[in-house]
This record gives structure tokens, sequence and C-alpha cells, in this order.
């Protein structure tokens, strides 16, 4: 039996918002996460896969059936929305049970062992309110409560955005772990980058109603499909440029601005002449002392300049530099790269931006 | 006629000063408008005012009781289901309908208690008269005050359906509850606080109720007369003592009712 989720041209218009057309496909067992910024769409999409909204136009369509034409109980779908849905009325333990209850099932004593120790249950089960739990303890018992159904599908909006950062990371690694384990489908809706990348087996990226680009996270980053992708996962570094040359070894380009020249190994498709947009995440740009000998592997797109400022991010620093041309460049590194190489403001450095690393966009 | 009309403050925005000092003195001669009326009901009910009582008062309190617990089990049965409907639906003439349904409330009870007789007179209400034998019978007290307080039921327990979370409902039948699970489990029990004080309050509205009562059904002892209409007549024919003690009986009751109100649906205020 198949169980792949398809959206097929699907636009969903809510309101005065219109979805879409979006085309994906959810495999069964892969880790899917939905990433936009707020408004863009996630949890409608989310909520049309498990079929609360009804498109105008295209499908959803579980195993070649639409999803709204299969009974909901029938679907295998588990869905822990952005506000939890814990029932006020019942116990902690009746609303962990309360899926398998409805359809007259006992819990697989196995299952429920392994749930109650990964998300720590335990102590929870006896509480009678559910609305006395923290935060992220009723996360746990909703989640707890999606799988305890061995769902074909997990559907997830926002699991971590109300915990606090201290939790988030744990819990993001749990989800990560109960899939390995379980094995079942997760479509996750965050807004959250790095949420994104840590569990996406591919990422999804929704802007304003679109799904822009589909792709496992290395392609995502090293590769943005489109300027709004790529101003969505960094917006820095992102410079108008035209293309000098190209050849096998990819593209000499110079950018509109400033005219400095460097060269992208892996470039869009492109003709001298034209026009693009060349871009660089800030975590590929290296700096360089400004008057040590070049490694061989960093002897092109160097360019000198002056460090304008540095903040001090969280374990990193973002420094900003000005090359002799006027190009701005901001790059990001671990605080204790940057202690050692003794980076101030003012002082002289290079940057070398990475010809496998420079990535170009139709403009 | 236009009349001004005192509008309800929030309770945390303190008017100050003068304003502050005007609104408190209100409350303290409202109070105290309302106690002295309870403590002259108690003076005249200590006192052999008129003649002596010629009622009996077991027997009235079991017709209000019957009728107003009778009256408000058909509200509820009509009234929640239509409620949930209401709730969950939106279609064109839903104002009308809702008007037509609020009209009851609205109305002088005597008003309804006219048109129901006019109608129980005329096919096809008289078929249901000859079924029942509403005018000047138990089943006229109880059939008014269901007129009266069905609309009462209908929209506050549609009030109370709409505050529930759809999405709970929704999120249920995806983890595969049944309908029928879905409105056993999470619907009614979400809804419950906000039905119980329909209950209550359609209760209350119900054994008070005169105007359509007495006008259906009258005031036969032991049949139709009701600790309210009882009132009516024990004034009427001088026993003043009589009607003070009904009325406190009255009085003592709606105090229950709303302080079982407080309890059960944790109202405050």
């Amino acid at each position: 039996m198949s169980t792949v989720l398809e959206l097929e041209a699907l636009e969903v218009r809510l309101g005065g918002f219109t979805l879409g057309p979006i085309d994906l496909a959810v495999a069964q067992g892969e880790y899917l996460v939905l990433v936009g910024p707020s408004g863009a769409g996630k949890s409608v999409l989310l909520e049309t896969m498990i079929g609360w909204h009804t498109p105008a136009r295209g499908q959803a369509r579980l195993g070649g059936v639409p999803v709204q034409a299969i009974r909901a109980g029938e679907r295998g779908f588990s869905y822990v929305p952005q506000d939890i849905g814990l029932l006020p009325h019942l116990s902690v333990r009746e609303n962990l049970l309360f899926p398998l209850d409805c359809r007259g099932r006992d819990p697989d004593p196995q299952l429920l062992e392994t749930l109650s120790t990964t998300l720590n249950l335990g102590p929870l089960l006896d509480r009678r309110d559910p609305r006395s739990l923290s935060q992220g303890e009723r996360q746990r018992v909703a989640l707890g409560r999606a799988l305890l159904t061995r769902p074909r599908k997990l559907f997830l909006d926002e699991p971590c955005a109300a915990l606090d950062p201290h939790l988030r990371r744990e819990f993001q690694l749990l989800l990560r772990d109960l899939h390995r384990q379980l094995g079942q489908s997760v479509v996750h809706v965050t807004h959250d980058r790095e949420e994104a990348f840590l569990l996406g087996e591919r990422i999804a990226v929704i802007l304003d109603g679109r799904l822009r680009q589909v792709d496992p996270p290395d392609q995502l980053y090293a590769r943005p499909a489109d300027l709004a992708v790529a101003r969505f996962l960094a917006p820095e570094n992102l410079w108008p440029a035209r293309t000098v040359e190209t050849s096998a070894e990819g593209a000499r380009l110079e950018l509109r601005a400033t005219g400095n020249r460097l060269r992208a190994e892996h470039p869009v498709p492109t003709t001298a002449g034209a026009g693009c947009v060349v871009g660089i995440r800030p975590e590929e740009v290296m700096i360089l002392h400004p008057d040590r000998p070049l490694r061989p592997q960093v002897q092109e797109n160097v360019f000198s300049g002056t460090i304008r400022e540095i903040l001090r991010l969280d374990g990193r620093v973002q420094v900003n530099v000005v090359t002799a041309e006027g190009l701005d460049v901001v790059s990001r590194l671990p605080i204790c790269a940057a202690q050692d190489m003794e980076l101030a403001a003012g002082s002289p450095v290079r940057v070398c931006l990475k010809a496998r690393s420079v990535y170009t966009l139709d403009p | 006629m236009s009349q001004a009309r005192a509008t309800p403050r929030a309770p945390h925005a303190a008017p100050p000063g003068m304003a502050g000092k005007l609104a408190l003195t209100t409350l303290v001669v409202l109070s105290l408008f309302l106690l002295s009326l309870i403590v002259a009901l108690v003076r005249l009910a200590a006192s052999d005012a008129g003649r002596p009582a010629a009622f009996s008062l077991a027997s009235l309190l079991l017709t209000s009781l019957a009728a107003a617990l009778a009256a408000t089990a058909l509200a509820l049965a009509f009234g929640v289901p239509a409620a949930l409907w209401l709730a969950r639906h939106r279609f064109p003439g839903r104002t009308l309908l809702t008007t037509l349904l609020d009209l009851p409330t609205m109305l002088s009870p005597v008003a309804v208690g006219t048109a129901l007789v006019l109608f129980l007179r005329d096919p096809p209400g008289a078929w249901l008269e000859g079924a029942g034998g509403f005018l000047f019978g138990f089943p006229g007290v109880v059939l008014a005050q269901f007129t009266v307080i069905v609309a009462l039921v209908v929209r506050s327990a549609e009030a109370a359906f709409t505050d529930v979370d759809t999405r709970l409902e929704r999120l249920a039948e995806l983890h595969g509850a049944t309908r029928r699970q879905v409105l056993t489990r999470i619907t009614l029990p979400l809804a419950r606080p906000g039905l119980l004080a329909a209950a209550v309050l359609a209760f209350a509205r119900a054994l008070g109720e005169f105007g359509a009562t007495v006008t259906v059904a009258g005031t036969i002892p032991g049949r139709t007369e009701t600790l309210s209409t009882g009132i009516f007549l024990a004034l009427e024919s001088g026993e003043l003592a009589g009607a003070a003690r009904l009325s406190l009986i009255l009085v003592v009751v709606a105090g229950a009712m709303l302080l079982l109100l407080r309890k059960v649906v944790g109202w405050r205020r």
C-alpha cells in the first residue's frame, strides 16, 4: 500500500490569503520541514495536507485518493497543532490515551514504555488537569498522544517555538531520535531556520504562500534556488553582478557596484554579459591575515579591506568588513577563531570568497 | 420615551474623586433598596396581616417545581440540539431566525400567553390542545413556561457551543474519534459549564414565570396554581402575610439557584 502524500497544483484560499499552487510529495518515512517566515502559509499548507482545508484548486492525495475523501480517523495521521490541543476536561493520562480509547484499543505496552521513558511522561501521568503542566510538559504529552497510535504520518506545527531556548534543542533532538526509532513520516512546520536544518531530511521553503524550494539541507545551504530564498536564509552578502565569461571552470563575474571580480565554480547557466546576483553565506567567508602568504586553496577571490565592526553573537562573532573597493562583506566565525586572529575593529584583513561557495542567482 | 441607563463599568477602572464617591453611593443605595424589600417581606410574613392563608403551601411548591423542571427539561431537549446547529452553521436568514427565537424573551409574557391561547383555539393548535389539554391544565403551565424560556436556553447554549474550540473536535476526529464520540467526549463536556448555566437560568426564570402561565392555565389550586400565580391571588384576596411568605420562598429558591450557579459553573460577579 502506498501511503505517499502528494500535493498536486494545490491552491487554498482563506479570506484574502492565497496559498499555492504547490506541488509536493511526502515520502514514507521522511522528515520534511516546512520553513518560512510568519504568515507565509506554512500552517495552512500543513492543515490542508491533513484535510482541514478544502483546496480551491488541485488536490492533496493520500495513496492516490483525495485526503478529504478518507475518513479523518483512517488517514493514519497524527497532528500536534501549535496550541497543542490537549483536552482541558481530561486528565493527562486520559489525554495521552484518548486516540486509542476512541478506537477501543489498548496501548502497545512496549511503545508506551518507550515513549514514557523518552518523553519522561511517568511523573506527569497522574496529573488531573493538563492546564497545570508547563509548556514543555504539554508538548511532550501531546507528542506522546500523537505517537501512541503509531501514525504513518506525524504533523507538527511549531513544536519547539514556545519552549525556553535551553529546552528547545533538547526537544529538537528528541524529535529526531523518535523519528529514527519509529520511522513514521514527519511534516514539521517551523519559522526557525536552524531547526529546519537540524531536523529536515528535506526542507521546503515557503514564502508568501508559494513553495520556493524543496531540497536536502546541504543543497539548500549551498544553492538557494532564487533571490527570495537566499534572502530568507541569509540576507547578507548578496550583490548584483554581470557575467564576464563562462568556461568549464565556472564563471567569472564582476560586481556591479564595486567592480570586484571573482570566480564562481557552480554558477547557474549563464552567458557572457548577462546580469545575475552573486551570493555567499557569511559562514563561508574566510578572514585572512593581511600579510601572511596565501595557502593554495585560497588563492582566488581574495580582497583586502578593513574591519568596520565586530558584533558579538552567542558563541560566534559577526565581522563586517569593507574592502578597498568599497564592498561590504559579512563573515561569521566562532569566537575562538576571532580571538586567535586578534580581530579588532579598524584593523586590516583580507577576505576570501571561496569559489566553490559562491553561488549565483537569476536577478 | 427615552431614559438614561446606567452602564456597567469595568471593575478595575475605578472612577476617581467625585465620580467614585457617586458610584459608590449608587451601589449602597441600590443594595439598601433591595435589602429593604426583603426585610419588608420578612416583617409582613411574620405578622398576621390580612386574612389567614387559604392555600396549601406544599401543593403550590410541588406544582411550581414540577412545572419548572418539566419546562426546563423540554427546553433543554429542544433547545440544546438547535443551539448546537446554530453555533456550527452559517446560513442565509440566520438573523431572521435568531430574531424569531429571541422574540418570546423580549415580549411581555402576557402577550406570549395570549398568543398561545389563540393558537390552541384553532387548528393546528387545536389538535395539540385535543391531545394535551393545555388550556387550564397542568400541561398548559409547562407549555407557557417552556415558550418563555426556550429561547433563553437556545441562545445561552449557542454561546456555550460557540466557545468550544472546533479545532479540538477536528483533532479528535483525526485521532480516530467518531462523530458521536466527538459530541459526547469533546463538545458536550467542554460546553458543560455554559449548558448548566443555561439550565439553571431557565429553571429560575420558569419558576418565576407569571404572565404567560396565568393566561394559558389560570390559577386552579392543586392543578395550575404556582408560587408566582399564588402570590398574585393571595394579594388580590387580601392575604398579605401569605403573599409575603410565598414571595420569601421564591427569594430563597432564587438565591439558592444563584449560589448553585456560582458553585457549579464557577460564575463570578
